[in-house]
């Protein structure tokens, strides 16, 4: 939908960005890769963003921002800043996955007749990953999963790869006979192409729940026994 | 002028809305607390990323519920605050996040308070006490003993040389199957206990200065509950009411000595305030009230619900600091570690 004023920004990987977007164009937008610093970068960023694009608080239709996977951290800080200010601007937040958002940034002829796998850095053995069609379609949830484990998650046939995730997963995959190549898309969320998923995103009612943190990992705990749950929760989002 | 105040930094969401008027009185206009006790339990303490996940999943609905509580929307506020630290970071980094965000998009200044100030300075908002008296903080992570001479102005007198005097609540409890947490586990079970029932320790009693130890009086808890042949219901009654007389005799020791370091270096003695989640303990309380007597002076203790974590005192020590022009920049770094005596206040107080 255009006509929307749209605030996007991210916190949840290598860095911060933050983006104003309004009827189909970025009026400004702002990035800084830093490992961390987010608390410290996103809140003047975004409203250096707002000056820089002489939108002000009140002109705002809603938030846009990604949901993770990636660093615990980060993705709260994402999600806490976006909270706040929808609650105390009265506009809803649009949460976007950080897996789809990265997919929306690469090239659709490079997509083209193969899967997209974008992986995030997990920081572990595993690595976070998503399989999209060519048309973006995901194929699957989002998953942590340990390289030698995606060649039987994905769909047959050659892979395109985005994101800065890797932990062995490319030679994993070419082990497996895969034909992997990298796509020459930006690694980390680009901002506007978060306002521009959001602005296609229905607009959620008042009442609707804000959007949820996507962890994909139970806590880091150790549970005392009998008080394990069932079956630990491999996708933690709403 | 009126805050709205959010409290992160360890295992309870909180939201408060908090007001000063021009004879610098206080008035809490909501003070909404959510435990997440339940979620912590099964592990016998606060686990880090538990925390900080409810954190976020609550939050915003309990900021509303503040502002509702307390009749009031955003227009009506002066200034946002949220704790900055000391604490478990990744609970402090929502906290402060929401506040950046409610202080930037409503044009208001943003207030990263002290947790450990929130606490120095209830007594001010509970009973309007002038500057300056002497702090007794006892909580879960920390036990100090503070001359507060003003915003932002404290000099620690003595600290614990080991486990906070909350943590050592936390461990005789574990030692004795009370439960989590154990505070006031214990001191329900003391109470059909005998005090003088076994002989422990009186860590650092007697000896100059106001520091604490308490990890050797844990060791002597564990080690009368091993040599006990029958360990029942009488026996951890008796074991938590002489660990909780242990633990009052080495506080009044204490604060004695930091009345007296009080009374050298500002010429009046006392009043004594205590804070702190420990603080609602009404033995300890009762001992440092009847030391304080004694002493020729009184104790302050704030309301339990007060002494415990909240978020109006984390409203109450912004508007403080607002009063004298203070507020925080949206660039504010939130910190795991914040001494309280590394704290300035405005330049000329």
């Amino acid at each position: 939908m255009t006509g929307r004023t749209l605030l996007a920004f991210d916190a949840a990987g290598r860095g911060c960005s933050a983006a104003l977007w309004r009827d189909g164009a970025v009026l400004a937008a702002d990035r800084a890769e830093m490992a961390r610093g987010q608390a410290e970068r996103l809140v003047p960023m975004i409203e250096s963003v707002l000056t820089s694009a002489g939108v002000g608080h009140g002109d705002l239709d809603a938030l846009a921002v990604t949901t993770g996977p990636g660093a615990f951290t980060g993705v709260r800080i994402g999600l806490a800043t976006a909270r706040g200010y929808a609650l105390a601007l009265g506009i809803p937040a649009i949460g976007i996955g950080s897996l789809a958002a990265i997919a929306a940034g690469s090239d659709p002829r490079e997509r083209a007749g193969r899967t997209l796998l974008v992986l995030i850095d997990a920081k572990r053995a595993d690595v976070y990953a998503q399989a999209f069609r060519p048309d973006l379609t995901p194929v699957g949830e989002p998953m942590a999963v340990t390289p030698d484990a995606l060649d039987a998650a994905l769909p047959r046939g050659p892979l395109l790869l985005a994101g800065d995730g890797d932990a062995g997963a490319e030679a994993a995959l070419r082990a497996a006979g895969r034909a992997v190549e990298r796509a020459r898309a930006p690694t980390l969320v680009d901002p506007a192409t978060l306002a521009h998923l959001a602005a296609q995103a229905p607009l959620p009612a008042r009442d609707d729940p804000p959007p949820r943190p996507v962890y994909l990992r139970p806590p880091d705990v150790t549970w005392p026994a009998g008080h394990r749950p069932a079956a630990p929760t491999q996708k933690d989002s709403a | 002028m009126i805050v709205l105040a959010i409290e992160t930094s360890c295992d309870e969401t909180a939201a408060a809305v908090v007001a000063r008027d021009g004879a610098a009185t206080g008035r809490v206009l909501s003070n909404v607390v959510l435990s997440q006790l339940a979620e912590h339990r099964p592990f016998g303490g606060v686990v880090p990323e538990i925390a900080a996940r409810s954190h976020l999943d609550h939050l915003d609905s309990l900021v509303q519920r503040a502002l509702d509580e307390a009749g009031l929307g955003f227009d009506a506020l002066d200034g946002v605050a949220a704790t900055g630290g000391p604490g478990l970071i990744g609970g402090v980094f929502v906290g402060s996040m929401t506040a950046k965000a409610i202080a930037a998009a409503r044009g208001l200044p943003f207030l990263a308070v002290n947790h450990l100030e929130g606490h120095a300075l209830t007594a001010r908002l509970t009973d309007g006490l002038a500057f300056p008296y002497l702090l007794l903080l006892v909580s879960g992570g920390h036990c100090q003993l503070v001359e507060v001479a003003g915003i932002g102005r404290y000099r620690r007198l003595g600290g614990t040389v080991d486990d906070a005097v909350g943590e050592a609540f936390d461990k005789t409890a574990k030692l004795l199957d009370l439960g989590y947490p154990g505070g006031p586990a214990v001191e329900r079970a003391a109470r059909g206990g005998d005090p003088r029932a076994v002989k422990l320790p009186r860590p650092m009693a007697g000896k100059p200065g106001c520091d604490f130890s308490f990890s050797g009086l844990k060791t002597a808890v564990r080690q009368a509950r091993q040599q006990l042949a029958l360990f029942d219901d009488q026996a951890a009654a008796d074991l938590a009411a002489s660990f909780q007389a242990a633990v009052a005799d080495v506080l009044a020791d204490r604060c004695g000595h930091a009345l007296d370091s009080f009374a050298a270096d500002t010429g009046q003695r006392g009043p004594l305030v205590v804070a702190g989640g420990v603080a609602a303990n009404q033995v300890l309380r009762a001992r440092l009230r009847h030391l304080s007597a004694s002493q020729g002076t009184r104790l302050i203790a704030p309301p339990l619900d007060l002494c415990t974590d909240n978020a109006a005192m984390i409203g109450w020590a912004a508007l403080e600091r607002l009063a004298l022009g203070l507020s925080d920049p949206l660039d504010f770094a939130p910190k795991p570690r914040w001494p309280l005596e590394s704290l300035t206040g405005a330049a000329d107080t």
